[in-house]
């Protein structure tokens, strides 16, 4: 039997055009910005009520956001099953997880460069 | 974390952790504590398939998979369940 | 959750760049495209690249977004590709590096970009000074590398407009004493790149008004006399004849704390030496130098790098290497005489070094011992040596015992290159120990399957090179590479026929695999070549593939050379450009030896 689902370990995330996505505090907190935004002492008022708004998300985003939430979830849990993103939303997606740290363009720089560690040891061969 | 339903009504998504032997009645218990609303007022239907979900089956036996889409309506004072309405963002996108 | 960080966003990458048809779904967002953030529009067109799906009208989605465009090493990027990308409002850093189809009049596009800061157009032989002309209109640039364009002495006097240069690469190009002279009203130069240039002594006079100058190359130039520069903290000085570093009256000792005089030639050692204050220095490479007395390393106790390859460096003089080894992480001896009876020396002083190269060295065995008591060692070269894998050997075979073990002991090992040394299939098996292994090097006309399938289980394996081996059809088949092998390089394994390979390649589709028959099945498969391989029979498949058992090297370039080749050029160079603030680096003799092979 899974957890018990209290209001309290739950927090409702708002789209901008005021859709109500309700998700445990568990999967939010998969997002630093929302983290720091539950954890900071006194900070936000969103806090308090326990809901946040995101006038610059579309509802469509922030579903896709919440199901990737829990997708990473079961992912940590060794579940691995592959998220979906369909071409036309990958911009916007984009967008909102760089805003709720999701992502660091950094990252994927690294990929690339581990990429051509190797390749380079190939090129020096041939050019000798 | 074994699953996750979505359970929409109107404007509302509550993403509810599950697991596939829970009964539909689990469910509603969840529910009663978010939305407020006792078990017997809840009905919850697929939307995939259109089915209403019996409370003594289990989720898998209704074919109840994981980021399912549950519609979620209330008894009204007449004893009549609401209409399935699940609300869609595109009514409500701003022309600006 | 931090391991969730960076996730979603490469996964919208990945799918944003997956194929044509998804670029396709998303490129008409454009307020969306307007506006993405910088970095994560150069992530995207970065990957697009990469994935091949990029092309000029494409450019126009980035222009209000994009930062940084790397397009280095790119030779379709041509007149139409440059007026795309003159419409790039934000553009701060432009890579054109080997784009040989850039010409003047494609740089016309560039001109006023006033965001513009950094310009790689290096080795781009159609740029001459008429497009230096064109870049007169760009203020702000801070960056500029020009080696091996197509400037004249004219084209490098007109650089001296470029009030704000802080990096400047003149490489191969005809500098002259009178240009560098044009060249000192640019005050803020930090790094300056002349090698090959035409400067002479007299020149070389004027480098002391750069107050801010840390980085000088001035390889392969007739400069013998280096003047005292204030900030200067690497110098390249190879293949120079080095009369005197710094002047002889100079009361202050040059600050120097990386050299490289690969290939010089010096009037008197003692001398040049004796200037330079050695507990400064971290990196000194003296390699192919006329260098045979090693009494000046005695008081570098701050060496972190020494390259000594190919030096007069002997068994009897490595003690001037371990005096000073306690800082060493890198230490290269490839090609001298140090032999087995060196080690013992090294062992015990050297004990941070984590690059150790003895290729073509004739240490054997009996060296692994004290190799194995380097606990730091990352890297580790012993290609082209006598190393047979078994000591205590004698005439009976008896009291022979695996000296490949003692490497167990190099905890941290991560590459090993054992390239044509003596070891057979027998020696192999201890190598199955080095849990941490991530490239390994093997080569020998004398390795078969048994080998293969020895190292299978080298769990944190990334590269495996098994070349010119023994290995059959049914021993490929049956190896079962780990999950974190993405390339097998196995060139010059004769025996392997083309089912065998397509049929592994087809079970391991991650899997990048390196042989000739494969190169020959890419050729195939293309149209143009129908024809021709339908009337090939297999004695001449053979008859080819015996050609170029014997002449490795040549036939890669030839037959698949347009991607392969061209990748791995461009990545060196991005690599090597990522290392600018480590200019010392930036030879490419000095890259690393993980990614570096001989």
């Amino acid at each position: 039997m899974e957890g018990t689902t209290k209001k309290a370990e739950m927090v409702k995330l708002i789209s901008a055009e005021g859709f109500e996505f309700v998700i445990d505090k568990q999967a939010a907190m998969v997002s630093q910005t929302i983290r720091n935004m539950l954890t900071s002492p006194g900070g936000f008022s969103e806090t308090q009520q326990g809901q946040v708004t995101f006038p610059e998300i579309s509802t469509h985003i922030l579903e896709k956001i919440c199901q990737y939430f829990y997708w990473s979830l079961q992912f940590a849990s060794g579940k691995e099953t592959e998220f979906h993103i369909e071409p036309e939303i990958t911009l916007d997606l984009m967008m909102a997880a760089n805003y709720l740290h999701l992502g660091r363009a950094q990252s994927i720089a690294q990929d690339y460069k581990l990429r051509a560690r190797e390749q380079c040891g190939f090129f020096g061969k041939a050019s000798k | 974390m074994a699953m996750y339903i979505r359970v929409k009504r109107e404007k509302t998504t509550y993403f509810i952790q599950c697991d596939p032997t829970e009964k539909t009645s689990d469910i509603k218990q969840k529910l009663q504590a978010l939305t407020d609303q006792p078990t017997d007022k809840q009905r919850l239907t697929l939307v995939s398939s259109n089915e209403i979900l019996v409370d003594s089956k289990t989720l898998a036996e209704q074919k109840v998979e994981n980021d399912a889409v549950v519609a979620l309506t209330f008894r009204k004072d007449d004893d009549d369940f609401e209409e399935v309405n699940i609300a869609r963002p595109e009514d409500f996108t701003s022309f600006s | 959750m931090a391991m969730d960080r960076g996730r979603l966003v490469r996964m919208c990458i990945e799918s944003a760049s997956a194929d044509a048809g998804s670029v396709e779904r998303w490129r008409r967002q454009r307020r969306t495209l307007e506006r993405l953030p910088a970095h994560l529009a150069d992530a995207l067109l970065r990957s697009l690249r990469h994935r091949r799906l990029l092309f000029p009208s494409l450019l126009e989605v980035f222009q209000h977004s994009v930062e940084v465009v790397e397009l280095n090493g790119e030779s379709s990027v041509d007149a139409e590709w440059m007026v795309y990308l003159g419409a790039f409002r934000h553009l701060r850093c432009l890579n054109l590096a080997d784009c040989r189809s850039v010409n003047n009049s494609a740089l016309w596009a560039v001109t006023g970009m006033s965001c513009l800061k950094e310009l790689d157009l290096s080795r781009c032989s159609r740029i001459t000074d008429d497009g230096i002309n064109h870049l007169l209109s760009i203020p702000n640039l801070e960056k500029l590398f020009i080696s091996e364009t197509g400037l004249t002495t004219d084209g490098a006097m007109l650089i001296c407009s470029f009030k704000n240069l802080t990096m400047l690469d003149m490489g191969g190009l005809p500098v002259t004493d009178k240009a560098l002279f044009s060249l000192q009203i640019l005050t803020r130069l930090e790094y300056l790149d002349l090698w090959g240039s035409k400067i002479s002594d007299d020149g070389a006079t004027i480098l002391k008004m750069f107050p801010r100058l840390s980085f000088l190359n001035l390889a392969w130039t007739n400069v013998t006399k280096v003047p005292y520069i204030p900030s200067i903290a690497s110098l390249n000085m190879s293949n120079c004849v080095i009369h005197s570093i710094s002047p002889r009256d100079a009361s202050k000792h040059a600050p120097l704390s990386k050299l490289l005089v690969h290939g010089a030639t010096f009037a008197d050692i003692g001398e040049v030496f004796s200037k330079l204050e050695g507990s400064y220095m971290t990196f000194l490479d003296i390699s192919h130098s006329s260098i045979h007395s090693f009494c000046f390393l005695d008081n570098m106790k701050e060496l972190q790098h020494l390259d000594l390859s190919a030096c007069a460096i002997t068994d009897d003089l490595v003690g001037h290497v371990a005096h000073i080894g306690g800082n060493l992480r890198f230490l290269n001896l490839n090609n001298t005489k140090i032999t087995s009876l060196g080690l013992p020396v090294l062992a015990g002083s050297v004990n941070n070094l984590q690059t150790l190269l003895l290729s073509h060295t004739s240490i054997d065995d009996t060296a692994l011992s004290y190799i194995s008591m380097l606990p730091s060692l990352l890297v580790l070269d012993l290609s082209h040596t006598n190393v047979k894998g078994f000591t205590g050997w004698n005439r009976e075979g008896l009291d022979k015992t695996h000296s490949l073990s003692l490497l167990q002991n190099l905890i941290h090992l991560e590459s090993l290159n054992l390239e044509d040394t003596l070891l057979r299939d027998d020696a192999i098996q201890p190598l199955s120990l080095l849990r941490e292994l991530k490239y390994l090097y093997l080569k020998s006309d004398f390795l078969s399957d048994i080998s293969l399938h020895a190292v299978s289980s080298l769990p944190k394996l990334e590269f495996l090179g098994f070349r010119g081996g023994v290995i059959t059809d049914y021993g490929l088949l049956f190896y079962i590479p780990k999950s974190m092998l993405s390339t097998l390089d196995v060139r010059g394994c004769w025996l392997l026929t083309n089912d065998a390979l397509s049929s592994f390649c087809k079970m391991h589709p991650r899997l990048e695999v390196r042989h000739e028959q494969i190169q020959m099945l890419n050729v195939d498969q293309s149209p143009n070549h129908n024809a021709a391989t339908s009337s090939a029979s297999p004695l001449k498949f053979r008859q080819k593939r015996e050609k170029m058992v014997h002449s490795p090297g040549r036939y890669p370039n030839v037959i698949y050379a347009d991607e392969r080749i061209k990748y791995s050029r461009e990545e060196l160079f991005e690599l090597q450009l990522s290392q600018l603030a480590d200019p010392s680096l930036c030879h490419p003799d000095k890259l690393p030896q993980l990614l570096r092979r001989d």
